[in-house]
């Protein structure tokens, strides 16, 4: 007698059926976060809308979701402009440079403290935070970079930020969570400690590595201050004092005007279009790093709150 | 032997003349940090370079971020890198009164008669309020401007469209501005169809919404009344600013001023709703309504504009009509560094500025590139539209044309010197020439008029009732308001030679 064998039969799906309870809450949490998304995307629309748009269509409809009549104009001008395109350069040399270094000096800092034979290690760490608790001030800076030679130079824009106290805990905390035995594995090959630095500790280092450069890249990129205290040729202005200058132009007349209209100097005062031509125009390349450096950024951020 | 050594010598001495001459003549090199809002432009160049060789000097021009300013004044100063000749945004400035306690800036008295350009076309009380130390020495050289009491822009069109006529003074009176503007707000001026049109819009400066057309009700800041020196707004006695501010609540409650305005924090914006067809009057200083025409009339091609030149209470007062928008005229005061090698060829060079050989460049830019001389009538080029650093330098205080523009059309040139010289003529200065008293440090005043400046707000938009400003006041009093009226009563009375 041949028996039938009978296919295994998937058991029905149970469905889980949600309760008007929860319905009630995702509808409401759906729509606040919609709610929240709308006030974020807005005003990115309405910059980009307005830069493309005719002045004519920003006066009739000035919270354009989309642009209307289109007009290049805006950006044309803000390419054209020297002093844009000059700044933007120094900026780029600013932040890259200024990032490399960075990285460079403050893993040079760290590791050697991360190390448990070094000496002296409370002094150096204490060193360093002080560092973080107490500050001179503008002036004092000023006097200092001054007699360092650096006033109106572009080195004076990177260099004495270079070396943070938190960027240094947080490398050597970093350091510290490696596992001894890969690095003792390493010195029994006859590794020395640079070279254990080099080829071991650093290419594992990427997540801390881009989380503090990216840091460090956006700080830089987005510096203005020491623009203002330290350089007094505008030929090497960073972008971002150059767009400080374009959106508040308005402003500024009106200050040094002391509110007399015929004093204000309407004629420099560019356009809402040249205005948001220029954010975007200092604004899109940082957000394009981004992208590329956020998977380290996810696991680097927790880092400093993560004891190894 | 003897005449061959006496023709060398002769010719060697010769031969160090044009040395001689070359060293009298090399141009004085000095620094100057002046706040212009932008870059030097082609034209910006072209002036300098016409300066520099104008007046024999090389310029250092330092320009630091026009929204830094303040900063870099600081910067500078705590640098020890002293720019030669300095502008500062006014007499108040720390870095100007602590430079000339310090010896820094020098004390002009005995140089300043010597420029006669200088001495000819600043305002008496401006050189006054550059005593800064009160010791009777002039720190610094004041840039002047053209004293003006200024009017209001209206859309003509929408005038004509309504059938209402203004003066040709540009004179009238509150009702009939009650009348304009309500008639703006509900009979559909631009007839499209829709009430969406406001009557009146102003600015807040960043602060908050003060009452507007004082002038109407004789505010006119501090002035001898009856023989006493008084601000009619903290008069207990006058009732002036209680009249205006049920006046402003009047046009408020009755939706005709800008329901924006309190959100108006620029001119900018307040001008761009102007352009654009959404509010019909504006303040407006009447030599920059040329920049309005072209942005409103690509809107609606039939823009137009007037001008109303004063506001007054009562028909009788329009021929008196006064303002008050100046204390001493004054729109920035040149400090000259007492480590400048040459102070008398910096004078020369201010005083160039204002002269006749010098004062048409100081208007329009430098000739041939961004005017031109045509048949003997001064013609713009294209580049005399973007002119700015040339008319950022200096400003004779008695010419108002310096503000009408030689690429205006004949009959908006006319309309507009006409208005402008009308402004200029009503104006009247105040009398504080800018004092501020040391109550002004104490905490406690400070704050009070910070909750004065909010209660006016209530008042204007219907919060508060008028006659809580009688209250109002009482409490100012008592914060320090009387130390206050003291202090300017004393020094007013003093400078008045009382």
């Amino acid at each position: 007698m041949v028996t039938k064998t009978e296919m295994p039969v998937k058991p029905a799906k149970k469905k889980i059926r949600s309760s008007m309870e929860d319905k009630i809450i995702s509808f409401v949490c759906y729509s606040v976060v919609t709610i929240f998304a709308i006030a974020v995307i807005y005003p990115m629309l309405n910059l980009i809308s307005v830069s493309i748009s005719s002045y004519r269509a920003y006066l009739l409809r000035p919270w354009m979701f989309f642009p209307t009549e289109l007009d290049f104009t805006a950006f044309a001008t803000v390419f054209k402009s020297p002093q844009l395109m000059k700044s933007y350069g120094n900026t780029i040399f600013i932040t890259v440079v200024g990032t490399i270094l960075t990285l460079g000096i403050t893993a040079l800092t760290a590791y050697p403290i991360s190390r448990p034979q070094l000496r002296g290690k409370a002094i150096y760490m204490t060193i360093i935070i002080i560092t973080m608790m107490i500050g001179a001030g503008t002036i004092p800076n000023f006097l200092l970079i001054r007699d360092l030679g650096m006033y109106n130079t572009i080195w004076a824009l990177f260099i004495p930020s270079t070396v943070g106290a938190y960027n240094v805990i947080l490398m050597i905390n970093f350091f510290r969570g490696m596992p001894d035995s890969l690095l003792e594995a390493a010195k029994v090959d006859g590794a020395s400690e640079g070279l254990i630095l080099a080829r071991i500790v650093l290419p594992l280092s990427l997540p801390i590595m881009a989380t503090i450069g990216l840091f460090r890249a956006v700080g830089l990129w987005n510096s203005y201050f020491a623009g203002i205290v330290y350089i007094r040729d505008r030929d090497l202005w960073p972008v971002q004092l150059v767009l400080r200058e374009v959106i508040l132009a308005a402003n500024t007349a009106m200050a040094e005007s002391g509110g007399n209209a015929a004093e204000m100097d309407t004629a420099n005062i560019p356009t809402i279009s040249i205005q948001y031509a220029s954010l975007l125009v200092v604004m899109v390349p940082i957000m394009c790093v981004y992208p590329f450096l956020q998977k380290y950024f996810a696991k680097g951020i927790m880092l400093g709150a993560v004891k190894g | 032997m003897k005449k061959i050594l006496s023709l060398v010598l002769v010719l060697a001495m010769l031969a160090s003349l044009p040395v001689a001459l070359a060293a009298d003549e090399e141009p004085y090199e000095f620094s100057l940090m002046i706040n212009f809002g932008a870059d030097l432009d082609d034209a910006g160049k072209a002036y300098i370079a016409m300066l520099e060789e104008a007046c024999n000097v090389k310029l250092d021009l330092r320009t630091p971020a026009g929204s830094a300013y303040a900063e870099s004044l600081q910067m500078m100063i705590a640098s020890g890198d002293y720019a030669d000749l300095v502008l500062f945004p006014d007499a108040k400035q720390v870095t100007l009164r602590d430079g000339a306690a310090n010896g820094l800036y020098l004390a002009l008295n005995d140089l300043l008669p010597n420029y006669p350009n200088i001495m000819k076309y600043t305002h008496a009380a401006a050189i006054e309020e550059a005593k800064i130390l009160k010791d009777g020495n002039i720190y610094a050289v004041p840039r002047c401007t053209v004293t003006r009491a200024d009017g209001f822009a209206i859309r003509q069109d929408w005038l004509d469209a309504l059938n209402i006529t203004i003066p040709e003074n540009g004179r009238i009176t509150t009702d009939e501005l009650y009348n304009i503007l309500y008639a703006i707000v509900n009979s559909d001026p631009d007839g499209n169809g829709k009430k969406d049109t406001y009557g009146y819009s102003a600015y807040t400066n960043g602060g908050d919404i003060t009452p507007q057309f004082q002038w109407a009700f004789g505010l006119l800041g501090w002035q001898e009344y009856d023989g006493e020196y008084m601000d009619l707004m903290y008069s207990k006695d006058h009732d002036n600013f209680k009249r205006c501010l049920a006046f402003n609540a009047k046009l408020w409650a009755d939706g005709l001023f800008d329901p924006d305005w309190p959100t108006i924090q620029t001119s900018s914006v307040m001008l761009d709703r102007f352009r654009s067809g959404v509010v019909g009057m504006v303040g407006r200083f009447a030599g920059h309504m040329i920049q309005d025409l072209p942005l409103g009339q690509a809107i609606d091609p039939d823009f137009d504009l007037g001008y109303i030149t004063g506001i007054v209470e009562k028909e009788e007062d329009k021929d008196s009509y006064k303002g008050a928008n100046w204390a001493t005229g004054s729109w920035g005061f040149w400090g000259i560094s007492s480590f400048a090698e040459h102070p008398e060829k910096i004078l020369a060079f201010l005083d160039y500025l204002l002269s006749d050989e010098g004062w048409n460049s100081t208007k329009w830019g430098p000739e041939g590139v961004t005017w031109k001389m045509v048949d003997g009538v001064p013609t713009p080029t294209e580049l005399y539209n973007t002119n700015f650093v040339s008319r950022n330098f200096a400003r004779r205080s008695t010419d108002a044309s310096f503000f009408v523009h030689i690429n205006m059309e004949p009959d908006f040139y006319e309309a507009t010197l006409n208005r402008l010289q009308i402004c200029v003529d009503q104006n009247s200065l105040t009398l504080d020439m800018g004092y501020q008293p040391d109550v002004l440090q104490d905490p406690i005043y400070l704050d009070y008029v910070k909750y004065m400046k909010v209660e006016i707000a209530k008042i204007i938009t219907g919060a508060r009732p008028v006659d809580d400003w009688d209250e109002i006041l009482d409490g100012w009093y008592e914060a320090g308001g009387d130390e206050y009226v003291a202090e300017m009563q004393e020094y007013i009375a003093s400078q008045q030679g009382k």
